[in-house]
């Protein structure tokens, strides 16, 4: 994971270019909420993988191309209720599940400002705070911990007037630690709060 | 700027493609319908008569110049000091003919082989099965080779000598890390397992080391990190601190590296009791909390069972630092306690633990350990995996024993004492 993300920085810096025309800067509030799809090869058929995602992010919007951020929220990663059967302890219902709460520095950026300014395309990395949640044979235990992580997102946001723009991400998380992802699609809100 | 990304984006590709990105080790193994189903088990009384030390006249890419043979249970193992290469076989015996099939591995390394060997009657076949041997001249010959496939290069191993009185009169004990081995090591089964602890003996091993977590429901167990993850399980749906969650959902839902079901400690000392011939055994605690009450229970529970059995076995409760050390000593008779102490020699005579554990880096500290084995106390270096610092240490040092990764070489170098 680690290798793919330095990659990803690599690429992020070689499309860094300096845009020429002068511009307001403005910080964004922008808020989300969409499906998830856990992307896992654990070899497990009864875990569930799709789960509810949501993200908070402010954006600082500056007169170049390049958009820096923090990004949070919340992820639904996987769930799994079965029941369990342990020789010399007899059946349970077992329930479990793992969710992520990120924190994560955001570049983004408006790749075809003439064809499209509209799209952006988002490079996260951070920390991710993975939370696991069990419940079986009559107790309850939860764990968390940290991992690195990043994302990859496309963005893509329809200006309704001077303050908000609504749209759409496409954003894929990976989770170093536990060597998985996460696929969200996920509607996007967009509010200008400050300008300056 | 452009010449900049160029060998940024090289640097980050020659970091992709130089991450380890896993290693199998295909252990070679034996045919149970091959040769040695045609034979009868090699007779108990022809074991002790084979062992000692062996000259290699063919086959030293492999075995070096001289080996050393040991029997332990039903495997025939060889240790030798090049690569802390090891073999273990499995023998029959017909018409005094000894056959021997198995695998050799060098442990510092990946490499493996299958092994074939065999003594003919003629060459101390007649000796080993004669009714009051005294043992003799004894050859082994056979071929080996690489990988899973049977090999042809040849392999003679002649006797050269019996172990020495020394080794004969000294007990020396020979602790595997981590119930045998690392995962790093690639052994096939996963560090702090019963079958890595079933395994240990055939790698020269007479005790082990093992580590002692608690589960959220105050369930001993035996795990060495502190979460759960990709070095010491498989991908599974149980994530983070171990000792956050009940015995019964570790059970249930952490699978480890390679196929197995984390053991609860009583699992463990019992399958040793049962199932092997160890003769130490060393609970190295990892808890971030107070386990010394439940695993003291437990301990002499076991060593109780052990004495039933009639079993040659001591049990002893690590005690790696400070906080451990108080733990005990709030314990009721904390003084009859099996301990082993890893901290200062005060602390040792404060626990007054059976024990003294000091690191190798600490030197070989011979005038400390002469002063507490005088105190009836015995004294262990870890955890020694250089051969050099092995060979010294064993040597030079007076220690009672020695704790590594690599317990094939110290018994290579402990045997041709």
């Amino acid at each position: 994971m680690l290798k793919l993300l330095l990659f990803l920085v690599v690429i992020s810096i070689s499309t860094i270019t300096p845009q020429s025309k002068d511009s307001l800067y403005s910080l964004n509030l922008e808020v989300g909420a969409g499906y998830s799809y856990h992307l896992t090869d654990l070899n497990m058929p009864d875990v569930n993988l799709h789960g509810f995602n949501g993200t908070l992010r402010i954006m600082w919007q500056p007169e170049h191309l390049l958009r820096i951020g923090l990004e949070t929220g919340y992820h639904q990663l996987y769930s799994l209720d079965k029941v369990i059967n342990l020789t010399g302890i007899g059946r349970s219902e077992a329930e479990i599940s793992m969710f992520s709460i990120p924190v994560l520095a955001v570049f983004s950026m408006v790749v075809f400002p003439q064809m499209l300014p509209e799209l952006e395309i988002k490079f996260s990395s951070g920390v991710m705070f993975l939370n696991t949640r069990g419940n079986g044979f009559g107790s309850k235990a939860s764990s968390s911990q940290i991992t690195l992580g990043f994302s990859g997102a496309a963005t893509y946001l329809r200006p309704l007037n001077e303050h908000f723009a609504v749209g759409a991400e496409l954003k894929y998380y990976n989770f170093a630690k536990i060597d998985d992802g996460n696929l969200s699609l996920q509607f996007i809100f967009t509010y200008k709060f400050m300008r300056y | 700027m452009k010449k900049f990304t160029l060998i940024l984006c090289v640097g980050v590709l020659m970091l992709l493609s130089s991450c380890d990105n896993g290693v199998e080790v295909l252990q070679p193994i034996v045919d149970p319908s091959g040769v040695l189903a045609t034979t009868d088990p090699v007779p108990n009384k022809s074991k002790p008569w084979m062992e000692g030390i062996y000259t290699v006249e063919s086959g030293s890419s492999v075995f070096g110049k001289q080996v050393v043979l040991k029997w332990s249970n039903d495997n025939l193992s060889i240790f030798t000091s090049k690569n802390a290469g090891y073999a273990v076989l499995k023998g029959g015996e017909i018409d005094s003919v000894f056959y021997f099939e198995g695998y050799w591995r060098f442990r510092t390394s990946t490499e493996t082989g299958v092994l074939s060997l065999q003594i003919s009657k003629s060459e101390g076949g007649a000796i080993l099965t004669a009714k009051d041997s005294t043992g003799g001249e004894i050859v082994l010959r056979g071929s080996f080779g690489n990988g899973t496939q049977p090999g042809n290069a040849e392999v003679i191993l002649r006797f050269l000598r019996p172990f020495s009185d020394f080794v004969k009169q000294n007990k020396f004990y020979i602790l595997a890390h981590r119930g045998g081995g690392r995962n790093s090591d690639y052994l096939g089964v996963s560090e702090n397992t019963l079958q890595i602890i079933k395994q240990s003996e055939g790698y020269g091993a007479n005790g082990i080391e093992i580590d002692v977590k608690l589960s959220s429901d105050g369930v001993p167990f035996i795990y060495h990190d502190d979460d759960i993850n990709l070095r010491t399980t498989q991908k599974g749906v149980l994530w983070g601190n171990i000792e956050q969650f009940t015995w019964n959902l570790i059970s249930a839902f952490v699978t480890l590296k390679n196929g197995e079901k984390i053991p609860s400690l009583i699992e463990a000392l019992d399958y040793i009791i049962e199932e092997t011939s160890l003769e130490f055994i060393w609970l190295d605690l990892k808890s971030s909390r107070n386990e010394i009450p439940i695993v003291t229970e437990i301990v002499l529970e076991m060593l109780k069972k052990g004495y039933v059995k009639k079993r040659d076995l001591q049990i002893v409760i690590g005690l790696p630092s400070e906080d451990k050390l108080n733990n005990l000593v709030k314990v009721k008779d904390f003084t009859t306690i099996p301990t082993l102490c890893e901290l200062d020699i005060n602390s040792v005579r404060k626990a007054n633990s059976k024990y003294w554990a000091p690191r190798w880096t600490l030197g070989t500290q011979t005038p400390i350990v002469l002063e507490l084995q005088n105190e009836g106390r015995g004294a262990f270096v870890w955890t020694i995996d250089d051969p050099a610092f092995i060979e010294s240490f064993i040597t030079e040092g007076k220690f009672n024993g020695m704790l590594t990764n690599y317990p094939s070489l110290v018994a290579y170098y402990h045997y041709t004492r």
